[in-house]
């Protein structure tokens, strides 16, 4: 029954678009002792009812492009079985070193976007004055 | 390069990640489209679609595997279904900036925990 609590935490961050899964699986690792290959399951899991409420408020304001995303689904759905494959095949304590490094290079990633963004007004704001 | 097959390699390289590492597909879907000329809101808004399906391939993967415990994980559904619906609501209502910091800085020191 406790897992209702992080799955909260999860759904806020993750209903207000920042993307909560990859949060989610250290939790469940670190703090419930789950497996690697378990947290990574349940966090799939549990974002499926939160997408599905997002989605539907996106479909209404009509931003969803029809075309490329039917490609990428396809191609993204046979992806994500070769993902669980290889998951499975690599197996639970190099897929964790493989996810930590996933989940740094994300984080850096982030702050760079932001760096980028700040730069990007600041020149605007600047060109603006004269 | 032609937009089919860079699509292609979007759906292939996001589906990849968001089974392997269960998480983080999305992100990939969005810096895909961004990188190939889509606006940000409908990059992300896209992101949603597709991958919900490509989670849902997934997750019946690892349920068909046998990895996923049921209880513990109904329970978690629960709470990010509530959650979710929460944080649609606190959307705009809340400082989001300061929350992305904070996640963003969570990701980190659990990244470097995880290794250690």
């Amino acid at each position: 029954m406790i897992h209702a609590l992080p799955g909260a935490v999860f759904g806020i961050i993750g209903g207000m678009g920042l993307g909560g899964g990859i949060v989610l699986i250290p939790v469940l690792t670190l703090f419930m002792g789950k497996t690697q290959l378990a947290a990574q399951g349940m966090t799939l899991f549990a974002y499926l009812p939160m997408a599905a409420c997002a989605l539907c408020l996106h479909i209404r304001g009509k931003k969803v492009k029809a075309a490329p995303a039917a490609s990428i689904t396809l191609f993204g759905c046979a992806g994500g079985a070769a993902g669980y494959f290889l998951a499975f095949i690599i197996g639970g304590d190099i897929l964790r070193a493989v996810f930590a490094t996933f989940l740094i290079l994300t984080a850096l990633l982030r702050v760079w976007r932001h760096e980028l963004c700040k730069k990007a007004r600041h020149n605007a704001t600047r060109r603006q004055k004269q | 390069m032609n937009k089919k097959i860079k699509m292609a390699a979007v759906g292939i390289v996001s589906g990849i990640i968001a089974g392997l590492l269960g998480s983080g597909g999305g992100i990939a879907v969005v810096e895909g489209l961004e990188r190939s000329g889509t606006e940000e809101r409908r990059a992300h808004a896209t992101s949603l679609a597709v991958i919900f399906p490509i989670s849902a391939v997934s997750a019946v993967m690892y349920g068909i595997g046998g990895h996923v415990p049921l209880f513990d994980t109904l329970w978690l559904c629960g709470g990010a279904a509530l959650g979710g619906i929460a944080g649609a609501f606190l959307l705009g209502r809340v400082g989001a900036r300061l929350l992305n910091n904070i996640f963003t800085l969570l990701m980190l020191i659990s990244g470097v925990w995880m290794l250690l």
